[in-house]
Formats: C-alpha cells, sequence, structure tokens
C-alpha cells in the first residue's frame, strides 16, 4: 500500500486534537514538516459529524454535505486531508473514497492518517530519535474505526499493526495485553452510560495489568476515554497506578527529542508525567527543566 | 436493510466478537439480523447498545455491514418519535456544532494558552460561514429531521 501526502496538503485536527489534546496537532504538524510536508490548517474548524452520525441523529447525506463543506470550503480542496483521529478518518475517508460524492462535491482530495504516514516513513524518522526508548514498556491500542471499519486499513508487517511497527522502529518493548483488539467504548450511546463505563474498565485494567509504561493509541476519542477512565478508577481507588496515554504522533516526537511539554503538550493529558511514574519520566527528563 | 440482512446466516461469528454482548444478554447482533429475517421489529433497548465499532463486521464471513444496519434502525427509532431521550446529548452537540464548529470548545485555560502558542488557535465559524452551512443543511433536509426528532430545529429546541 502506498501511503504519502504531497501537494496542497491541509492538517485537519478534528475537535479532540485541537481542543482537549492540542499536543496531538502540534506533534503531528511538526512531524509533518520533518518529512517535507507544509501543512496549511483549515480557515476554521467544523466536527467531521461522526459523533451525530452514529447515534442516528444525522443520516448519511447530512455527514457527506458536512464533509463536502469541510473539504471544499474550510480546507480549500487540497491534494490530500491529514488527520490524527480514526473517527475524522472514518468519516473523511469513506467520503473522499466515493467517486459520487467527489463528482457531486467538486472535490479531489484524498485522506490519510498521520499514523499511516509515521508507519511508511518510521525507518527514516526512527533514523532521527534523540532519545532511547530500549527501556519503555508500551501496550498498543490501534482502535476500532481504523483497525474494523476498513479492510485496506494497514495491518502492519508481520499482520498485528501498524502501531506495533511504529514502536519496535523506535526500539520500544510491545508489551501483549488481554484486551488489546476490545473496543476502547467511546462510541457507545452515552444514555447507556453505565454499560460503557464497565467495557471501559474492562479494557483499562487489562493495560494496567499489562505492567506497561504507556499505553500508544492513535485516535484522541479513544484516549480520551483511557484517559478518564483510569483517572475515575485512580479516583475510586480501584486501580494503584495510571500511565499516560499517548498519540503516536506525541510518542515519535518524543523520540525524536522534541519537547515533552511545550510541543507534546504531555502536561494538558488527565494521565501525565507529574502524577504517573513510569520509566518515561526519566526517559523524557520529566519534570522540565524550568520547573525544577 | 432486508438485502444486506439476508446476506446473515446466522453463524453467531458476531455475538461472540461482541465486547457489548460479553458485558450485557441485552445485546445480541445475531439476534437482531434474526428478527429483521422474520419481519419483526427488534428490541429497542437493544439498538442503542451497540457500539458500531464494526469489529462484528470485520469477523463476519460474509462482512455484513451491522454497524449500518443499526444506524437505519436508530434513524428510524427517531424519526417514529419511539426513542428521543437516548440521544439527548447528541442534539445538544448538534447545536453546539452547527454555532461554534466543534463537538467541545478548549477545556482548559492551559489548552486555550497552548492552542496560541502553537499557531492552532484558529477562529470559530464566522457568522456569514456559519449561515452557509446551516442553509446547506437545510437544504438536505437535516432541520426538518431535527424538527421531527425534537419538534424545533437547529436553534429551535425548547
Amino acid at each position: 500500500m502506498v501511503v504519502e501526502a504531497s501537494g496542497d496538503v491541509v492538517y485537519y485536527p478534528g475537535c479532540l486534537a485541537l481542543n482537549v489534546y492540542p499536543g496531538i496537532s502540534k506533534t503531528s504538524i511538526e512531524l509533518l514538516k520533518l518529512l517535507g510536508v507544509k501543512p496549511r490548517l483549515p480557515t476554521s474548524v467544523l466536527c467531521c459529524g461522526l459523533p451525530i452520525h452514529l447515534s442516528g441523529v444525522a443520516k448519511g447525506e447530512h455527514v457527506d454535505a458536512m464533509s463536502c463543506f469541510n473539504v471544499a470550503k474550510l480546507m480549500g480542496n487540497p491534494d490530500y486531508v491529514v488527520v490524527p483521529c480514526n473517527g475524522c478518518y472514518l468519516t473523511l475517508k469513506k467520503a473522499l473514497s466515493s467517486e459520487e460524492f467527489k463528482v457531486k462535491c467538486a472535490v479531489k482530495s484524498k485522506c490519510v492518517h498521520i499514523a499511516e504516514l509515521i508507519w511508511a516513513n518510521r525507518w527514516k524518522l526512527a533514523e532521527l530519535a534523540k532519545r532511547d526508548l530500549s527501556g519503555l514498556k508500551v501496550a498498543i491500542h490501534v482502535g476500532c474505526h481504523y483497525t474494523h471499519a476498513f479492510q485496506d486499513s494497514i495491518k502492519g508487517e508481520d499482520g498485528e499493526d501498524l502501531l506495533e511497527d511504529i514502536a519496535l522502529a523506535f526500539n520500544a518493548q510491545v508489551v501483549d495485553y488481554e484486551e488489546r483488539h476490545s473496543c476502547c467504548g467511546a462510541p457507545a450511546v452515552k444514555w447507556v452510560g453505565s454499560i460503557l463505563l464497565e467495557l471501559s474498565q474492562v479494557k483499562m485494567v487489562s493495560v494496567l495489568n499489562s505492567d506497561a509504561d504507556v499505553l500508544l493509541t492513535m485516535c484522541p476519542a479513544c484516549m480520551l476515554t483511557f484517559d478518564k477512565t483510569q483517572y475515575e478508577l485512580k479516583q475510586l481507588e480501584e486501580v494503584e497506578r495510571m500511565i499516560p496515554v499517548l498519540h503516536v504522533s506525541q510518542f515519535v516526537a518524543l523520540a525524536l527529542g522534541l519537547d515533552p511539554k511545550k510541543t507534546c503538550g504531555l502536561h494538558l493529558h488527565l494521565a501525565n508525567p507529574n502524577n504517573t511514574s513510569t520509566a518515561l519520566n526519566d526517559l523524557i527528563g520529566w519534570p522540565p527543566q524550568e520547573e525544577l | 436493510m432486508s438485502s444486506e440482512s439476508s446476506r446473515c446466516i446466522q453463524c453467531g461469528s458476531c455475538s461472540s466478537a461482541c465486547v457489548v454482548a460479553r458485558i450485557t444478554r441485552s445485546y445480541n447482533p445475531r439476534r437482531i439480523l434474526y428478527d429483521i429475517k422474520l419481519g419483526r421489529e427488534p428490541e429497542e433497548r437493544a439498538i442503542w447498545l451497540c457500539l458500531r465499532c464494526h469489529t462484528c463486521e470485520s469477523r463476519c464471513p460474509n462482512s455484513v455491514k451491522i454497524p449500518d444496519i443499526i444506524g437505519v434502525l436508530r434513524e428510524e427509532s427517531l424519526e417514529a418519535g419511539r426513542e428521543s431521550k437516548a440521544v439527548e446529548v447528541y442534539l445538544d452537540i448538534s447545536e453546539t456544532i452547527f454555532s461554534e464548529g466543534v463537538t467541545v470548545l478548549p477545556v482548559s485555560g492551559e489548552v486555550k494558552e497552548f492552542k496560541a502558542e502553537s499557531g492552532l488557535d484558529l477562529p470559530f465559524l464566522p457568522q456569514e460561514v456559519r449561515a452557509e452551512l446551516r442553509k446547506i443543511m437545510r437544504s438536505v433536509g437535516f432541520e426538518d429531521r431535527l424538527k421531527k426528532i425534537t419538534g424545533g430545529g437547529l436553534g429551535g429546541r425548547g
């Protein structure tokens, strides 16, 4: 599978990588620049529409209208749209893979996930690594709206997943856990809250039992669910520890020596190096020098 | 929907792979497809328990698009006025999207600061762009749909 983003490229952050975890967007843009891509940003951000579509409030044609407005009006019909979120990827890739949609909306754009670009360029990026991640134990969650929603999604060299390939390229140690392929629970209709909570708890406890130092993801919605779930479990004293949840762009940026606070925005996570104590802290030099 | 569900062979791969079915007996995707095959209405509560995570679809030997079938069942339920409590949060989210552009505003002052320092402080949808978007959403029937579900369109929910 050829993965590329060239010509006129727009980085579309979506809602959560902009207003909850902006470090995802900052690191994604930095990585794109390192790969020789100078991305533009949309003039304003309009939600991709997935939350209202999954719930049944908006139908397919309504979300397609939003995608068209997003790509044609707010992004100016670029050659490529790069996204950091599985949900935005699901919505925009589905629309932009449809010839009927492209003709109707008069757009030419293709949609690529930043994780795919990192995967395709992992050896090139690994050559630029400034931090040795060999002591870091990484649990992986790719996310259902990437893994299961498309038959042509990247499965990774050994058929496992693209995040494992990336973690290994940077010498990190991948640890397995029982619930590795389970959904995080983020797409559940909020009305069925108690079931959602149990589902997310089972998953998060399985991650924590794996002895991982960090949880590596490629979707801010999954990140938010993991971050909130373990924070709540810790408050209830049902787990002993929390671990940072990193987006793949933040993970690679850290390996490349970029600033964990100013560039990666790790301090904005619920579980962050201030309230967690894993091998990550020593590796990235936390707390930052100016705070000592 | 019926042609899609007719490809189901009732093998139960979907239910055995489903994380929700593991937690509650109230949700069983195989049973939903069985009901559709027999021309029966699936149990109302069950269709709101699905995560639409596509795990079932990826395990199905015929790749039946179960999440899409659930989506249609939800849409029909809302249109028929059988359920609206389930989506109250999403009606609020719709309001936020079509007024601010996004589902969530910056969650803290620190996030705002980080965004400003990082050149990520993108403007909210300007007034004229918002008006254009609403006009488009009206033209594809979204406002009418919201009226059906709630009794009011965008900005008109009591």
